[in-house]
């Protein structure tokens, strides 16, 4: 993405904050932020407001306003990337995702399913994200993208990409194993962590047909784990 | 809420739905909850057209289930109430009017 304003602190922060995932020479996802909220002119393909904010975005570009700190600027480019990523056959999950041997693992699950717990028994470097996981299809291939959302693990995620070696949910337990969860089980185990803010049944139906395509080119599984290292043992290689 | 046999409803045009191994998850946008149905519903679901009666849609589960018309009609009526209660379905001369 590319972040501009003509507000040099609250660009500054931004850039602190995204650094890694903030590009000039990115032309796909333009965003201009801007702290004073304004009226909206026009009509535009998304708008949604948080506390005061507000995003109103059309094909590549999206304008933030009202943005007074840092943490409404976090929940306007989730509400944006949820809707942008439609075109690219994309979604954003709360699930953690973690690198090993060169495939991505998608732990899914809301607050308190353990996505935290999971991605700090993981080793250093190999944590995309704890808290958002962003999928999408590139070349008929599902990969997990690291995002610079994160929850409790409280470090920058990774600007990096692994090709889906599965979506597991979590659930904690006193032993470790996996159940293989049916497409449409997959689905519904995944619905209510997606993240999707428009208001217009268009969107839904097109990231329906998204998640439809997800679980039919990625495994689910139900990840009965305890809170240590050991539940790696039994995740497919 | 009672349904009689032959009302005639729609689906609601401001959801998004889809099928999946016989099932049928349905979203309300402006609500963001999730609705599912089973087989049976997915039947009585994918033929709400806006024409057929509720007693057009039991005689269908009479066809693909082994279940007599009386059984599946109480089914289909007490599952279009349910779905009306939520708004998922519309008398189908309410929808037309939108």
């Amino acid at each position: 993405m590319r972040l501009s304003s003509h507000d040099s602190s609250l660009l500054a922060a931004a850039s602190r904050r995204y650094r890694g995932f903030n590009s000039s020479q990115e032309k796909r996802l333009s965003i201009q932020v801007e702290r004073e909220p304004t009226e909206m002119a026009a009509s535009h393909e998304f708008v949604c407001d948080f506390e005061g904010a507000r995003v109103e975005a059309d094909k590549g570009n999206a304008q933030f306003t009202g943005v007074r700190h840092e943490y409404a600027l976090d929940s306007l480019l989730r509400m944006y990337l949820s809707w942008a990523l439609l075109p690219q056959d994309g979604f954003l999950l709360h699930a953690a995702s973690v690198a090993r041997n060169g495939k991505a693992y998608i732990f899914v699950g809301r607050s308190g399913a353990g996505k935290s717990t999971v991605a700090s028994l993981s080793p250093r470097g190999t944590v995309l994200t704890d808290e958002i996981s962003l999928l999408k299809r590139v070349n008929g291939e599902w990969r997990a993208f690291g995002t610079p959302f994160w929850g409790e693990f409280k470090a920058d995620g990774s600007n990096t990409s692994a090709p889906v070696a599965g979506i597991f949910r979590l659930i904690q337990a006193r032993e470790n194993r996996i159940e293989r969860l049916r497409p449409a089980d997959l689905l519904k185990a995944l619905l209510p962590c997606v993240l999707f803010f428009s208001p217009n049944v268009g969107d839904h139906e097109r990231l329906l047909q998204i998640l439809i395509g997800a679980i039919r080119g990625i495994s689910g599984f139900h990840l009965y784990f305890r809170k240590n290292r050991s539940f790696w043992e039994v995740l497919p290689s | 809420m009672n349904v009689a046999a032959s009302g005639v409803w729609q689906k609601n045009p401001a959801l998004a739905w889809r099928e999946i191994d016989d099932e049928t998850v349905i979203i309300s946008p402006g609500e963001s909850v999730m609705h599912e149905l089973n087989n049976t519903g997915s039947l009585v679901w994918r033929n709400i057209d806006g024409q057929r009666k509720a007693e057009d849609l039991a005689r269908l589960l009479v066809e693909q289930y082994d279940v007599t018309q009386e059984v599946a009609l109480a089914d289909t009526l007490s599952l279009l109430a349910e779905l009306s209660t939520r708004k998922l379905l519309l008398p189908a001369e309410e929808g037309a009017a939108r």
